[in-house]
């Protein structure tokens, strides 16, 4: 009945929250800022946005990013679920169970700088195909762990009804087992999509010359602040938050807790 | 009665919209068994939680041995709470959570673990001190927490919902064990239930509470014979209401007639409801006198009967649709569905019933 | 079903993690090819103070930033798990992840936006003329650490959200009821209650905060360098692969001992009723 009230926690929270976002709503700003200083305001300008899409490097390698996030993505549903109803269904090892969800609990150092060697030792060129292959091993834990959760809950009795109403265990599968699960899939798909745009260390090690939205960014900072990066970032927020508003309508009632597998992990 | 352990005093609490407690009095005696009864969202929780230092009131306020409370929080109170979740500590054994409490005191070890084994030997749990909750039954844990909560030997014990919890026939049986195991530790004892039954049971007095409001504080007995309203009446146990008006002494229903009673402070020409317990009805058949307490007596239809182990229900319906429930012991006749017979109203049985609030 | 999967698994996840374990047991040549001699020169070689220093230095810094993410994350995940509505938590938890999902490397750069000498924070205490000079506020342990935390707190409240949420809120109110005061309920009921939460969340932190190479990179500038910005080096430009790869065996070291001793605290928390 009524819930503490706390005042201080309170203002706390506004505190956090303005920390978390400032940052952020500051580069947001900037963006639409004409000036190249970030501590002059020389009106509300495009200019950034139009730079921006008419540098031919930055397109080109969010289109490299996109063709990779996709073919990972599916690979990594396809083996993730795999490994979850299997580890789910057929064994109770928690060593194999440790063993899948390794790439989580590793720094993604570690696992580009395995993927690196790996790659070179079997002089497997450099490039796209690289990538798409590290990410969908690291994209393969993170989907197995979230589709597991779904399955977790999953009332094994319908399928034990299909099965009593005559139909067999494949059509079973699909027909029944598969709908079921699928907000975990689809929720699985969209954590993975949105962690391989995003991710950087693994792509770094493994890409070669190729040059993937974040090594972009990355050569972009390191080249000096520019407003065009605030530009990258605001999109990219409006981007993220597109897809997390998705996410939650789709995997609702689990909500974005789904979103995050490190909690099935502990 | 002997001096109030707790005394309440205009307690008014609101949750928003909601009006928890509007303008509450009571008084607890030392020793007492004592309920606060009502359907969910009376009220009764909340009370509870202001007794125990979990909520505060708006106004009003709560008196222990006759001083005020004010805002002494919970672990500062002399009182503890049963709650309804058992609320054990899951990482403790049941040692260490009926040990919790004492350690807190910071009282010597020997004692300690002197009281604590006495408490468990009480509560019948001496032989699993070294399990955790989890691994014990659902009664077991209920007996833990009663265990954890009076081994602080508090003024009050509150306990939320004892028995809800538990399956029905471990909750009747556990009616009459707190019932005991409130004489043998001589604790005052405030429970909240929703459970008429309940209550009825295992209370020395009740408070039945409505839309955060006392509606009648009495004995088990004097509640059910003479309730206060129309509520009340209905909520405790089951009650037949004839509908009618009122005259100089009594109230007149149309078509029966006219009966005598005592109608202290109705106006003449008021509507008028008085009640009869299904005890108190009686059935006859078709043709037999009527004896010469019958206030009313009328024909009617049997609709229902329920043939419930110690007792015979059965339901009648008379020529205006109106359904009467009468209680037989099981050595009556079992009268045939759908027989007609003679529905007699004693006047010894009749209770006035005002409306009450709403 | 498992087959495939299991497959997949193995060769390109234990195949490579074997592989980078041989490789550290290689001799370097020149130009980055690995003579295939088994030596013990790169253990050595990872002995030496200079890389002991930056390794230790590394887990410091990550320690340091896991200790404040807990720190700021508790009383957050405190409030948001004791709101009343559901509604009001997922927003909350919303909230606090959204910021996650923004690109990694913008919300490090960000900072260089706000902290560099002709920043923003540099700007206003200019403006207001609090300082004279710009102040050299990045590229300093306290900028990396500041940049971590910033990057991963996120991680650490959601674990412990997760873990006080599940708590029974009257199990709280008995430890008070019983005559606990605040502190001592927090010491004998919440802390052990969570202690698998605190756990996940210091993991979740510490793993990546220690393995980390943008942020040293961009916020340390070189001036306080992590052990990610050295295997950065060994293979992306000194090109010395077999050293390279002692010293991710010695991050990986490193990440074991902290497994076994997550596990001894669980297995401990599990065990033991606390006294007192």
């Amino acid at each position: 009945m009524g819930e503490p009230r706390r005042p201080l926690l309170a203002v706390y929270m506004g505190a956090l929250f303005a920390f978390l976002y400032l940052p952020i709503a500051i580069l947001v700003v900037l963006s639409f800022n004409d000036s190249k200083l970030a501590t002059v305001w020389r009106g509300f300008s495009l200019r950034w946005y139009e730079e921006l899409f008419r540098d031919t490097e930055v397109l080109l390698s969010i289109r490299t990013t996109l063709v990779i996030a996709i073919a990972a993505t599916v690979l990594s549903i396809a083996f993730g679920t795999l490994l979850a109803f299997g580890i789910e269904r057929y064994t109770r090892s928690p060593a194999l169970e440790n063993g899948v969800y390794l790439p989580l609990l590793i720094p993604d150092v570690v696992t580009g700088i395995g993927l690196l060697s790996f790659f070179a030792t079997i002089s497997l060129p450099l490039g796209t195909t690289t990538v798409i292959i590290a990410h969908s091993v690291w994209g393969t834990a993170f989907a197995a762990a979230i589709v597991r959760t779904r399955l977790r809950g999953f009332d094994r009795s319908i399928e034990e009804a299909s099965l009593d109403l005559g139909v067999r265990e494949v059509p079973t599968f699909l027909r029944i087992t598969l709908p079921a699960i699928s907000p975990g899939i689809i929720a699985a798909a969209l954590v993975v999509f949105t962690l391989s745009i995003d991710e950087f260390i693994i792509a770094y090690f493994t890409a070669g010359q190729t040059v993937t939205f974040p090594i972009q960014v990355y050569s972009m900072i390191r080249f000096g602040v520019t407003p065009e990066i605030n530009a990258v970032a605001t999109l990219m927020l409006l981007f993220s938050m597109a897809l997390i508003v998705g996410a939650y309508l789709i995997a609702r009632p689990r909500g974005p807790r789904a979103a995050r597998p490190g909690e099935e992990t502990e | 009665m002997s001096q109030a352990v707790i005394a309440i005093e205009g307690a008014r609490k609101r949750f928003g919209e909601t009006i928890a407690l509007d303008d509450v009095s009571l008084e607890i005696a030392e020793g007492e068994f004592f309920a606060l009864l009502g359907p969910s969202g009376c009220g009764k929780t909340t009370l509870l939680r202001a007794i125990g230092g979990f909520a505060s009131l708006d106004a009003g306020r709560i008196l222990l041995d006759g001083a005020d409370l004010g805002r002494a929080r919970p672990y500062e109170r002399p009182v503890n709470m049963m709650f309804q979740s058992y609320a054990l500590f899951p990482h403790l054994r049941v040692r260490d959570n009926v040990a919790y409490g004492l350690r807190a005191e910071r009282l010597p070890r020997d004692e300690i673990a002197a009281r604590v084994d006495d408490v468990l030997g009480v509560v019948g749990l001496r032989d699993l001190a070294d399990r955790r909750p989890a691994e014990l039954s659902g009664g077991q844990r209920q007996r833990v927490a009663l265990a954890r909560s009076i081994v602080k030997r508090p003024r009050v014990l509150l306990l939320d919902e004892p028995l809800a919890a538990l399956d029905r026939k471990l909750r009747q049986e556990m009616q009459i064990e707190l019932k005991r195991l409130q004489h043998e530790v001589g604790l005052t004892f405030v429970v909240v239930t929703h459970d008429q039954e309940e209550a009825m049971t295992m209370a020395d007095r009740i408070a039945v509470m409505r839309s955060g409001r006392v509606l009648q504080v009495a004995a088990p007995r004097d509640l059910y014979r003479h309730p206060a309203d129309r509520f009340v009446a209905s909520f405790i146990g089951t009650m037949n209401i004839v509908e009618g008006v009122a005259t100089a002494d009594g109230i007149r229903v149309d078509p029966l007639g006219e009966a005598r009673l005592q109608t202290a402070g109705i106006a003449p020409g008021a509507a008028l409801a008085v009640g009869i317990r299904p005890d108190d009805v009686l059935l006859l058949d078709p043709g037999a006198p009527a004896p010469p307490d019958a206030a009313f007596a009328f024909p009617a239809q049997v609709e229902t009967t329920v043939f419930a182990g110690a007792q015979i229900h059965t339901v009648v319906r008379d020529a205006r649709g109106r359904a009467f429930t009468a209680t037989a012991g099981a050595g009556g006749e079992q009268r045939r569905e759908g027989s007609d017979c003679v529905v007699v109203l004693p006047a010894a049985g009749l209770v006035v019933l005002p409306e009450g609030p709403a | 079903m498992l087959a495939p999967a299991l497959i997949w698994w193995a060769i390109f996840l234990a195949l490579p993690m074997g592989l980078v374990l041989a490789t550290a047991f290689f001799k370097g040549g020149a130009y980055g090819a690995i003579i295939y001699e088994p030596t013990l020169r790169n253990l050595g070689r990872a002995l030496d103070p200079l890389y002991v220093g930056v390794l230790w230095h590394s887990v410091w810094l990550a320690a340091l930033t896991t200790a404040i993410c807990l720190l700021l994350g508790y009383p957050a995940a405190v409030y948001i798990a004791t709101r009343a509505s559901a509604r009001t938590r997922t927003l909350l938890l919303v909230l606090v992840i959204l910021p996650f999902w923004t690109n990694f490397l913008i919300r490090t750069y960000a900072w260089i936006v706000l902290l560099n000498r002709e920043g923003v924070v540099n700007g206003a205490l200019e403006g207001l003329g609090i300082v004279d000079e710009p102040l050299s506020l990045l590229y300093n342990d306290a900028a990396v650490v500041l940049g971590l935390v910033y990057g991963y707190l996120p991680l650490m409240i959601l674990p412990l959200y997760a873990a006080i949420e599940r708590i029974n809120p009257e199990v709280l109110e008995a430890a008070t009821d019983l005559g606990a005061r605040p502190l001592r309920a927090l010491r004998t009921v919440m802390l052990p209650l969570i202690i698998p939460g605190i756990v996940a969340g210091c993991v979740f932190v510490f793993v990546p905060s220690l393995g980390n190479i943008p942020v040293p990179e961009l916020l340390g500038g070189g001036r306080s360098e992590m052990i990610g910005n050295l295997i950065n080096r060994q293979f992306l430009t000194t090109r010395d692969w077999p050293f390279g790869s002692m010293l991710v065996l010695a991050l990986m070291v490193i990440l074991m001992a902290l497994l076994v001793l997550q596990s001894f605290v669980l297995r401990r928390s599990r065990q033991v009723g606390i006294d007192g």
